[in-house]
């Protein structure tokens, strides 16, 4: 095959592979947040086996990856698309990582008797797999204000975190029954707000890929 | 950036095909400039416009402005020969002459009128030395420049370049007829050589251009699309058409 289509092919793959796992990443978190909304412990057993195949998905891309900068030598778009997709890849598994630390959550606090959630903790849950469908949908599209604006909604999920913890907090110091359940809930807030971090990530790897510019840690396009 | 050589709206003409159209571009003192581009795109025509080699070719014009330390290389009064000495040549066929090593390399020193044999002796180490070559060809001056391999004998070349003193070295595909480990012995000669001199480099890897060259500029049928810190016209081009041929699009 001629060098430039054999290029265009890999390119092609690469990009359904990292859907693929995005895909995968995607329904682990909705399903770790559905379980833990509704205190379904088979579904988050699900959530934590299904984790390997993430990992195991993250190993394939890694060396798809390496292989395409050693064998094509790639530069400009190309380069910026195989780098991207290394940063996407291993954020993608950090958010896998978090679904399963949420899971865990669940499956902890199936087996005490249920103890009513902060209604903010469902808006938490809501900006953060919003924020995971966007940064995947700006990838497809190459969309970068849609990139930008995942970014920005971070910092309502910090907030959501916040205003949760400190609910708990003083639920937690009006009844001293609840500490053991509270602190499970300050810890599922922190994975959910952390899913939301590792969102912007996935979104400045977006902003990298199309244009090019680092702006990691910033986030402004 | 200290500019050493400044093209302004440069033009060329082989009889009336005009090779290169409106090149304005400024090259680096003590830099790495590389040419990129599809064969035919006139790399080669503007590495001879930079020491009027192409006045050889006849037919030929330039027209614009092309200065070599703020002076018109193409100014009536110019010294040609001076000009050469200033700004030497490689070629991508290593071509050294039928003699000794040692008299490949004095060459340049007599032909400019030296005579003193102990100052073309040490003109010879030197140059040696700075072409990364006087050790593997220390004690054996005086046999032939055709004994040696072909790396060898492209540093020769650069040695005889060198031997002149000049400021500004044009490397015209140096390394394209050799074999990887020769290559990399140019390549690192010439991240040595440009602390001392500024070089000019045609070259059709752009992973060569990557590797050895500060800036990279991409020409395109007779025009300069884009030139750029090299990390940057890499990574991030500007132009599509950059992009397009870096990407192996075509060409
Ligand atoms: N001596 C010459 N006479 C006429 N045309 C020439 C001569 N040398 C080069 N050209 C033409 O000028 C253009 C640029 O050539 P060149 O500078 O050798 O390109 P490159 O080095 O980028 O491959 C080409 O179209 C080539 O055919
Ligand atoms: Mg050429």
């Amino acid at each position: 095959m001629e060098q430039r289509a054999y290029i265009t092919q890999r390119m092609d793959e690469l990009k359904k592979q990292v859907l693929t796992m995005a895909a995968m990443t995607r329904k682990a978190l909705n399903d770790a947040i559905k379980a833990f909304l509704v205190l379904d412990s088979d579904l988050a057993e699900s959530v934590i086996h299904g984790d390997v195949e993430i990992n195991e998905i993250e190993n394939q891309l890694d060396q798809f990856n390496l292989e395409l900068l050693a064998l094509t030598q790639p530069m400009a778009g190309d380069l910026r698309a195989i780098v991207g997709s290394m940063r996407m890849t291993m954020n993608m598994e950090r958010i896998g990582d978090e679904a399963v630390n949420l899971a865990h959550r669940t499956v902890f606090l199936s087996t005490r008797p249920p103890l009513p959630l902060d209604p903010n903790m469902d808006k938490l849950a809501r900006i953060a797999q919003e924020m995971l469908s966007d940064a995947i949908r700006a990838f497809v599209e190459g969309d970068v204000q849609l990139a930008a604006s995942i970014c920005v909604r971070d910092q309502a999920a910090d907030d959501l975190h916040y205003k949760i913890m400190r609910k708990v907090i003083t639920d937690m110091l009006d009844e001293s029954r609840i500490a053991e359940r509270g602190v499970h809930h300050i810890m599922a807030a922190k994975h959910i707000e952390r899913v939301a971090d590792l969102c912007t990530n996935l979104a400045e790897a977006v902003i990298f890929i199309v244009k090019g510019e680092e702006i990691k840690h910033r986030c402004q396009a | 950036m200290n500019i050493k050589v400044k093209s302004i709206g440069l033009d060329f003409y082989y009889g009336e095909f005009k090779a290169l159209e409106d090149i304005s571009l400024d090259i680096g003192e003590n830099q790495v400039t590389a040419l990129i581009g599809p064969s035919g795109c006139g790399k080669s025509t503007y590495l001879r416009c930079l020491n009027r080699m192409n006045d050889l070719i006849p037919g030929t014009k330039a027209q614009g402005k092309l200065l070599l330390d703020e002076e018109d290389i193409y100014a009536a009064d110019v010294d040609v020969v001076t000009l050469r000495r200033r700004v030497g040549m490689v070629f991508q066929k290593p071509n050294p002459f039928p003699k000794t090593i040692f008299e490949n390399v004095a060459y340049g020193p007599r032909v400019n009128g030296i005579k003193d044999k102990e100052f073309i002796a040490n003109r010879v180490e030197e140059s040696l030395k700075d072409a990364a070559l006087w050790k593997e060809v220390r004690d054996r001056l005086h046999s032939s420049a055709l004994g040696l391999s072909g790396g060898q004998q492209q540093r020769l070349c650069i040695a005889r370049a060198l031997a002149v003193e000049p400021e500004v070295l044009l490397m015209d595909e140096p390394a394209s007829a050799l074999d990887p480990i020769a290559t990399q012995k140019i390549e690192d000669l010439i991240h040595e050589l440009k602390k001392k001199l500024t070089i000019v480099i045609v070259t059709h890897s752009m992973q060569q251009a990557a590797r050895v060259s500060d800036r990279t500029a991409f020409f395109y049928m007779g025009k300069l699309i884009e030139v750029d810190k090299t990390e940057t016209l890499f990574t991030k081009p500007k132009e599509r058409r950059t992009e397009d041929y870096i990407t192996g699009r075509f060409g």
